[in-house]
């Protein structure tokens, strides 16, 4: 079967879904069964149905639907011939079908541009919350860290926030085709930078846990499963703000990608550790006698452990 | 004015009379000696061509050669990948063995198949000589041609680890295992290595006595070198950091506040530096003290070297978060541990990392070390400690030795520790 693009206008939203059916027909409606689900309160669960019929013509049926589908200006009776290029009202929503065509395509790619400009330029308070949470990260690293807060290392932290943010608009615009709600990529927008807020507060604990258990291997490990178990949190819910994906979709697709993309940092930091020669079997953690006071054993019992140490010093 | 003329000459004559002496002696003593000097060449076998090139010296009648250990060191390491010859001044060439060698000292005895055409073997010098002496050293640098150079005497610092004659004279590589005789032409030491523009080392032609002396009385017999290099090597390290655990060491406050091991033996060098850091944020003061040379054991690979480092922080006015988390970036900063030269031939680094109560306070300490894969009595120790428990103090002390044995390192890490008395 040949494919068509689906054009959805609803409001000031417009999205096109490039599709190549796999039966001969189309559902469309509000409830979750149909081919092409449709966020319109004023469209019914089962609105219509678009099919193809032998000779290669689409016809559109309506099915029973409380308002009605409108072809030309007025409501079909029974099934209409569609053909490429015509559009029809359902609610609020008007739909267009156009031959897939590449000319077509990247007239598509060119409002999917203008799509994600849009939500750059509309998402003003999503904007101002990344500042404001932009400079509540720089005050929590700058309270941890002996280097100035100058002007250098704001640039640097602003720049990183906003590509990271655009970066995130851009996923939101393109996944945004199967997208629940508008106001869910503000949602997502600020769980994610509270979410490097956490992360930072995060470091803390586990620099002490390094403190504590005198190895930075069992931090670095403890790091990475806590970032992975965090982040696979934080896309699953995400994706539950913002798709109509089933709950298998989220579950595999938040784990699959946090986990492959924490044994990926973690094995490229232990990369560049064995080429830099990291310190991995010692720990150099120092806390401020406030923070934490330990047990600390005896120069006889240290050296109890050291001399064992030289002696199970294997020659491989 | 022709008065003048004539007292000015002969002013100049008499001034330029010692240096024209000392040309003359280099002259004679070339002319005298020169087909007494050969060139030690280490070729590679399967090409065929040389790897490296040093010099050696006929000794003893002309029975043996002397050269430099660090010459022959790639046969000991890969002899079937390496072989020994040397190529006189006649251009005459032919095999060189090896047959005892003095690790610590950097020396090597050869023996050659043939015998190769002297007048004169070299004697070894007797006598002592004075600091400004006039010596002359002979070698082939850089594959140049054999040549003498002319230099001075400058004494022995007397209290080195690893005694060498200060040459000033210029050595050049090539020149190594070549000998340095006085005026009368008696060897009184062997090239070993260069210190920079105008200074050259020489080890003592004394070492040299005792070294033919046991290869006299070998007999000849054939040397597992591996097993000998490990016994000097563990001999050594045993008879100095014997001595370093004998003596009570002196002690020197680096502030009022940190009392610390100065100088723990005569051979250790110290500097100092304090400084402020960025902005006037805190105050840090420093002493690092090391031995000034190590030993040579091939490739990338040496030992026998100690040092150690204090490293005093006092906070200005940072908050105590910041000010510990520059002290534990220094710590970690410091934290360099083992040199990453030749890690091929050393074990994987093993640790302890502990909190560790000494004296009034606790001390993160991490200790470190690491075996040498081919002399398996000898590791390589290293300890590095930071003072916790004061909010706007901290004191960050590391020691590395290189080539001691188990219990000399465990030992000397263990005074080392309890050496450093805090009072905050």
């Amino acid at each position: 079967m040949e494919a068509i693009i689906l054009e959805i206008r609803y409001k000031h939203q417009q999205q096109a879904i490039y599709m190549r059916p796999q039966g001969s027909s189309i559902s469309m409606g509000r409830g979750f069964a149909n081919t092409i689900i449709l966020d319109d309160p004023f469209v019914s669960a089962h609105h219509a149905q678009l099919e193809l019929d032998a000779a290669g013509q689409w016809q559109l049926t309506d099915q029973h639907s409380d308002n009605g589908t409108l072809y030309q200006g007025s409501k079909i009776e029974q099934t209409k011939d569609i053909h490429l290029g015509e559009s029809f009202t359902m609610g609020d929503t008007t739909l267009r079908l156009i031959a897939a065509t590449t000319a077509v395509a990247a007239t598509h790619i060119r409002q999917d541009v203008q799509g994600y400009v849009a939500m750059l330029s509309q998402a003003r308070w999503s904007w101002l919350l990344t500042i404001v949470l932009t400079a509540a990260w720089l005050l929590l690293s700058d309270i941890r860290s002996s280097d100035h807060f100058d002007a250098q290392s704001v640039a640097m932290a602003g720049a990183v926030m906003l590509f990271t943010f655009c970066l995130w608009a851009g996923f939101w615009a393109w996944i945004g085709k199967t997208l629940k709600k508008r106001t869910a990529f503000h949602l997502q927008l600020s769980v994610m930078v509270l979410f490097s807020l956490l992360l930072e507060l995060l470091d803390v604990v586990i620099s002490y846990v390094e403190y504590m258990l005198s190895s930075q291997l069992v931090a670095q490990i403890l790091s990475y499963t806590l970032n992975v178990a965090l982040s696979a949190l934080l896309l699953y819910v995400c994706l539950w703000i913002a798709t109509h994906r089933s709950k298998l979709f989220k579950m595999v697709f938040s784990l699959t990608l946090s986990i492959g993309l924490g044994v990926f940092m973690l094995s490229a930091q232990w990369m560049v550790e064995g080429y830099m020669g990291g310190n991995r079997d010692v720990s150099t953690v120092l806390k401020p006698p406030y923070a934490m006071t330990l047990p600390a054993v005896s120069m006889e019992q240290y050296f109890t452990r050291n001399a064992q140490l030289l002696g199970d010093i294997a020659l491989e | 004015m022709r008065l003048l003329v004539n007292m000015i000459g002969l002013v100049s004559w008499l001034m330029l009379l010692p240096f024209a002496q000392a040309a003359n002696t280099a002259q004679m003593l070339f002319d005298k000696y020169q087909n007494s000097v050969l060139q030690v060449v280490v070729i590679d076998v399967e090409s065929g061509e040389k790897s490296s090139i040093g010099s050696g010296f006929l000794v003893q009648q002309g029975d043996v050669v002397v050269s430099n250990y660090h010459v022959v060191a790639s046969i000991i390491e890969e002899p079937d990948r390496y072989r020994l010859e040397y190529v006189t001044e006649q251009g005459d060439t032919g095999q060189l063995t090896l047959l005892d060698i003095d690790i610590i000292n950097d020396l090597a005895i050869l023996q050659h198949g043939k015998s190769i055409q002297h007048e004169h073997a070299f004697v070894l010098a007797q006598q002592r000589i004075s600091k400004g002496a006039d010596i002359f050293s002979i070698g082939n640098p850089h594959d140049l041609g054999m040549s003498i150079i002319t230099g001075t005497y400058n004494g022995q610092p007397e209290h080195a680890l690893y005694q060498r004659i200060l040459f000033s004279g210029s050595l050049n590589p090539g020149m190594s295992g070549g000998p340095a005789l006085n005026h009368l032409g008696e060897v009184i030491g062997v090239n070993v290595s260069t210190g920079g523009s105008g200074i050259g080392f020489l080890v003592p032609a004394s070492y040299l006595v005792a070294l033919l002396q046991r290869v006299e009385q070998a007999n000849q017999q054939a040397i597992n070198f591996a097993e000998r290099i490990e016994s000097q090597l563990f001999k050594h390290q045993q008879m100095y950091i014997g001595d370093l655990l004998a003596q009570p060491w002196q002690s020197k406050s680096l502030t009022q506040q940190l009392e610390t091991p100065e100088r723990i033996a005569k051979f250790i060098q110290c500097w100092g530096k304090s400084a402020t850091g960025d902005d006037e944020d805190y105050n840090s003061v420093e002493r690092t003290c090391a031995g000034q040379k190590s030993i040579y054991l091939g490739g990338d690979l040496r030992t026998g070297h100690l040092e150690y480092h204090i490293h005093l922080f006092k906070n200005r006015q940072l908050s105590t978060l910041r000010f510990y988390n520059m002290y534990e970036r220094s710590f970690s900063n410091h934290y360099s541990g083992f040199s990453a030269a030749a890690e091929d031939q050393l074990s994987e680094r093993s640790c302890n990392s502990d909190l560790v109560q000494l004296g009034e306070h606790v001390w993160k300490v991490n200790f470190c070390s690491r075996r040498y894969l081919q002399y398996p009595s000898l590791y390589d120790v290293a300890v590095n400690m930071a003072a916790t428990g004061q909010a706007d103090q901290g004191v960050i002390a590391n020691l590395r030795i290189s080539g001691c044995g188990q219990e000399e390192g465990l030992q000397l890490a263990k005074k080392f520790m309890e050496s450093i008395t805090w009072k905050p």
